[in-house]
């Protein structure tokens, strides 16, 4: 069993992830903004987090760059949920997140959500 | 005085003896030029008198080209030209063309020009200078011709006459017809007898049943690249086009082929303004989209989870999920259909502070999920006047749901009052204690699918509000301070206007 943060402001899209990685006995946590996810991904050490890219005053390429810069954080695997097309170019000055955090998340899936593809992208990153 | 020819394909001159009937000469490019001329010093060209092409022995009337243009035969040979001095400029040939313009022509010129600076997209520019030329040149049908995007046809791109609605659109190729001609070489034609010249194309009267006898046809430029043709057919009267005609022509296309290229500047530049736009649109959209199939792909799934488990509280966590997205989905349908058209606001006389109360009663138990306060402070002063209560309601019922979400802290307040503004006018105003807005979120506030809310919000809320309002003859105003709150102020005129 592993313990996942799940990161969104929506408490619909936290319950759906929720349910089905219950369903494959995970520890889910969740947080309901950026700054709180920062908070428990220090304090709590999971072992995955689920983030969600649209969310109000910090949104999650923000909260990925500083999961990253963060020593305690740093190696914790991240996949990101995101219903934007075009995943490069936002929120950073027009440079490509590669360019603008020096590494790119560890998976992206698409919303809305496929459940089959969020188990084994989880299954995939966990291993 | 010897004559001066000038060669079609270099534009190098040469002098023709007076005295020689038929001349033929080896230009420096190589062109042969076979030229038969009138006897003597140049004359008026007589009536029914003929001038014989050196070249393939076809016969012109010259009255057509008295004054000193050059004219090629249809096998390519140049004739009937006058005597003129040898470094006379085509400038100043058309100076003093310009010179015997009739009043009635320099008005219309001027007019023209007037007419050409003030349209706004291409078509209506072209109809405005065939319509006048067609006038000035005294016509029966005139039509413009724009070279195709690939540049291997022409196109009738407007035409006046009675056959303009069956010439409209046709193509012919730049081998094709006078008009080719004239677009191919960058020189101006005029053809008094169609029957006699192989350029001519006859397939469109065919197809038009229609019988052109004369034809004038200049090129149209823009910045030294020809752009099309306009053409003139049938003169009115037997004389048949002058070189009058041209020179009027002339002067008509020089300053058309430019106004032809601003305009289709202009026309790009909205097209891809608009196509920006839509794009943005549909972006948002499409963000939207997949945010609400988010929620209703995971209700469902933990509904038939629900079920699986025999787990009634995640099948009902589920179904209120799903009930949730489709509400969502259809304010999304209407805020789109709402900004999508202008309406006129539905005007019933109603009570404004019977609209706050109910909003309030509904919006209650959202606010205490979030730990908010929400108060209702009607103006009692305030008497029922005409608006469109259903489309308010809407407006207020979004107001207030951003304000709950704008309070994230314990101790949110929100309070919906009503004041009567001015004499005229009626407030109705939501404020809350909330996370207030930064100058640069209020300067975006009005765009569509701008959203502070994240995966929350559809950023068009606040964009229908103001619509609804402004439809009313009202407004929405906003004041706003970060860490404070907000206020957003809804201004309605309490008349009906007439």
């Amino acid at each position: 069993m592993s313990k996942i943060l799940v990161v969104d402001d929506e408490p619909d899209a936290i319950a759906f992830v929720r349910t089905v990685l219950e369903e494959n006995d995970h520890e889910v946590l969740s947080a309901p903004d950026g700054e709180s996810g920062i908070t428990q991904a220090q304090s709590e050490h999971p072992d995955l987090i689920v983030l969600d890219v649209q969310m109000p005053k910090k949104d999650g390429f923000h909260v990925f760059g500083e999961l990253r810069r963060n020593e305690q954080t740093r190696n914790i695997p991240v996949l990101m949920l995101t219903a934007i097309a075009d995943r490069t170019g936002i929120g950073f000055d027009g440079k490509s997140m590669a360019e603008y955090i020096g590494s790119e998340p560890d998976a992206y899936i698409d919303k809305p959500v496929d459940p089959d593809k969020l188990r084994e992208t989880v299954a995939r990153l966990l291993s | 005085m010897p004559t001066v020819v000038q060669c079609p394909e270099c534009q190098a001159r040469h002098a023709v003896p007076d005295t020689a009937r038929r001349v033929n000469l080896l230009c420096g490019c190589a062109r042969a030029l076979a030229v038969a001329r009138r006897d003597g010093p140049p004359q008026p060209a007589r009536e029914g008198a003929v001038t014989e092409c050196g070249g393939c022995g076809r016969s012109y009337d010259p009255a057509a080209f008295r004054d000193a243009t050059d004219v090629l035969c249809t096998c390519g040979n140049l004739l009937a030209i006058t005597a003129r001095q040898s470094g006379e400029s085509a400038g100043r040939r058309r100076e003093d063309r310009a010179r015997s313009l009739s009043e009635g022509e320099l008005n219309a010129l001027i007019d023209l020009c007037g007419m050409m600076n003030a349209a706004v997209d291409t078509e209506t520019l072209l109809r405005t200078i065939l319509s006048l030329s067609a006038r000035i040149l005294r016509a029966e049908g005139t039509s413009i011709l724009l070279l195709s995007d690939s540049g291997d046809e022409l196109v009738f791109y407007v035409v006046t006459g009675k056959k303009a609605q069956d010439l409209h659109e046709q193509r012919l190729d730049l081998n094709e017809g006078i008009a080719g001609w004239v677009v191919r070489t960058g020189r101006s034609a005029v053809v008094n007898d169609t029957a006699a010249d192989e350029r001519f194309a006859k397939r469109f009267d065919d197809h038009t049943r229609f019988r052109t006898d004369s034809i004038l046809c200049v090129p149209l430029r823009t910045q030294e690249k020809v752009i099309g043709a306009l053409e003139a057919v049938n003169k009115q009267g037997d004389a048949g086009f002058s070189e009058h005609d041209l020179a009027l022509a002339e002067a008509i296309a020089g300053q058309a082929g430019e106004a032809v290229h601003r305009a289709r500047l202009v026309e790009q530049n909205v097209r891809s303004q608009r196509l920006a736009a839509v794009g943005e649109t549909v972006a948002g959209l499409a963000h939207c989209i997949k945010n609400i199939l988010n929620g209703l792909q995971g209700g469902a799934y933990m509904v038939n989870s629900g079920i699986k488990k025999e787990r009634p509280e995640t099948l009902d966590k589920g179904w209120r999920m799903v009930e949730r997205n489709i509400e969502r989905v259809s304010n999304l349908a209407l805020d789109m259909l709402n900004l999508s058209k202008d309406r006129e606001p539905v005007l019933e006389t109603a009570d404004v502070n019977e609209l706050i109360r109910d909003v309030a009663e509904l919006m209650r138990e959202r606010a205490a999920s979030c730990r908010v306060t929400l108060r209702s402070e009607p103006d009692a002063a305030l008497q029922p006047f005409p608006f469109d209560a259903r489309a308010m309601h809407r407006c207020v019922m979004n107001l207030v749901g951003n304000a709950i979400d704008a309070c994230e802290e314990a101790g949110g307040e929100v309070v919906i009052r009503t004041t009567a503004g001015g004499a005229d006018t009626a407030d109705l105003s939501v404020t809350d204690n909330g996370c207030g807005m930064s100058p640069e979120t209020q300067k975006k506030l009005f765009a569509s699918f701008f959203s502070t809310k994240g995966s929350r919000g559809t950023g068009l809320g606040l964009a229908v509000t103001r619509k609804i309002l402004r439809e009313h003859g009202g407004d929405l105003f906003v004041r706003s301070e970060e860490g404070v709150g907000s206020t957003f102020t809804c201004r309605l005129p309490r008349r009906i206007r007439s």
